[in-house]
């Protein structure tokens, strides 16, 4: 496979830096995502989080029972901040 | 019990603190094996704002040795190697989006003038905009610090866990500290990890920020260091309005928003919550209005380890030889200064930085305990 094949679309990060991170000792979705930024785009992970397993499967020879999904972070999707500002909760009233 | 590993130091903790005071012993020649319970750079460090500065840290000596140690961190990314995103240049602003606020920053500027250290001052709104365009029209004014600033946290991060593969430090992931052996004077002989083997070693520092407490009653010392929860929110990427960082809220070189602050006392709990978000993405509002426009992407949170008198853990532990404390809030001010003093500490036995007010064992003696 290419090492200029883009992982992480919306970070733009490329499968041999996710493969670096994989050399450096890197053994979980969520530390690959901190290093390389994969993950953190506006999408947070949709497509590249599987890949990453795949590659830590293949490239770190971890069984795929062993390789964690990334931590899943809320907002789901993008939401405006002033929805978020507008939320009126029962501690705050 | 079965030796595994032996080494000079064994540095507890994998995070800004543990790695920092890793490269420095290994860089001054010692041989350092550094354990985390889950792996290197997966803890407080990578859930925190990377906020470098003393602004309305007291008493005025913690205010001092935190400056001391942002002005130690251009010659520390020089032996890095790498950048970490530093802005020093900026300074940091603390906005007064109220006349309380606004007496408040100045009662405790007042006592930071006390200090010759102090270089910080109040700014009326018009200069405030000037450096920070995003800046509400509506702020009363800000205090101003110019020897603040902040850092890419998570490039601090691995660019320090490179730096100590490089000069040679052991990392081992999943290995979580469970006891230590201790020979007839008390003294550090070993770290036992994970119930299972021991790593022989006659250093071990106790690097684990808000998990130290755990690692200092192993050796039946009471330093007390508790959880207080803050949480993040990080904006999607806008054109740089907010060059200068800020209390609660600071913009990042990618654009993106870094919205805080809350501080949660709910114990290990690192989950997120609405309400803090609402709280947050208010204030922030109210200080960069144009952010009400700006999609949050994520939230998550991290764990101060707060001392009951506000000041970090930082020395030897003198009824345990060998054993060495470095932990609290905040680890990536005085990352610097951790690596220093815990290096020269254990490679000269002595440091020139004023660290006696620190003192782990200050706990117990104010708690009237023996020690």
């Amino acid at each position: 496979m290419e090492d200029d094949l883009l992982i992480c679309r919306c970070e733009e990060v490329t499968r041999s830096e996710v493969e670096e991170a994989i050399r450096m000792g890197l053994r979980t979705v969520n530390e690959i995502k901190r290093f390389t930024r994969a993950g953190f785009g506006l999408c947070q992970g949709k497509t590249c989080g599987r890949l990453i397993c795949d590659i830590l499967i293949r490239e770190a020879d971890m069984a795929p029972s062993e390789v964690l999904p990334g931590t899943s972070r809320p907002p789901v999707r993008p939401i405006p901040t002033r929805v978020l500002a507008n939320r009126v909760s029962k501690e705050d009233e | 019990m079965q030796t595994r590993h032996e080494t000079e130091v064994v540095v507890i903790g994998g995070g800004v603190v543990g790695c920092s005071i890793a490269f420095w012993l290994a860089k001054r020649g010692k041989d350092v094996i550094l354990v985390d319970m889950n792996a290197p750079g997966t803890g407080t460090s990578v859930a925190c704002s990377g906020l470098i500065g003393g602004t309305f840290k007291f008493p005025n000596f913690y205010m001092e040795l935190s400056i001391r140690s942002a002005y130690m961190y251009p010659k520390m990314v020089e032996e890095l190697g790498e950048e970490i995103g530093l802005r020093q240049d900026r300074g940091f602003l603390s906005l007064c989006l109220t006349e309380e606020t606004y007496k408040e920053y100045s009662s405790l500027r007042e006592e930071h003038l006390k200090s010759p250290v102090y270089r910080g001052r109040m700014m009326a709104p018009r200069e405030v905009w000037e450096i920070q365009p995003g800046v509400s029209r509506e702020i009363v004014g800000a205090h101003y610090n110019p020897d603040d600033g902040d850092c890419e946290v998570l490039r601090l991060m691995y660019v320090l866990i490179r730096a100590c593969q490089r000069v040679g430090v052991r990392m081992l992931r999943d290995a979580a500290v469970t006891g230590f052996a201790l020979g007839g004077d008390n003294r550090v002989e070993g770290v036992v990890i994970n119930h299972d083997y021991l790593i022989r070693a006659p250093n071990a520092v106790n690097a684990a920020g808000v998990w130290a407490t755990e690692v200092a009653k192993m050796v039946g010392v009471t330093i007390d260091l508790y959880p207080d929860r803050g949480q993040l929110l990080i904006t999607e990427p806008a054109p740089m309005i907010c060059p200068t960082p800020m209390n609660s809220l600071k913009q990042v070189r990618t654009g993106h928003f870094h919205i805080g602050t809350v501080h949660e006392l709910v114990g290990f709990d690192v989950s997120v919550t609405p309400t803090a978000s609402a709280r947050m993405t208010k204030n922030a509002i109210k200080s960069v209005p144009i952010i009400a426009d700006l999609a949050v992407i994520r939230q998550f949170s991290g764990l101060r380890g707060m001392t009951r008198d506000g000041i970090p853990c930082l020395g030897a532990v003198s009824r345990v030889p060998g054993y060495y404390i470095a932990a609290g809030h905040s680890g990536i001010t005085l990352a610097p200064v951790h690596g220093k003093v815990i290096s020269d500490l254990i490679v000269d036995g002595r440091t020139d930085l004023p660290i006696d007010e620190y003192d782990p064992l200050r706990f117990e003696r104010k708690n009237g305990s023996q020690s």
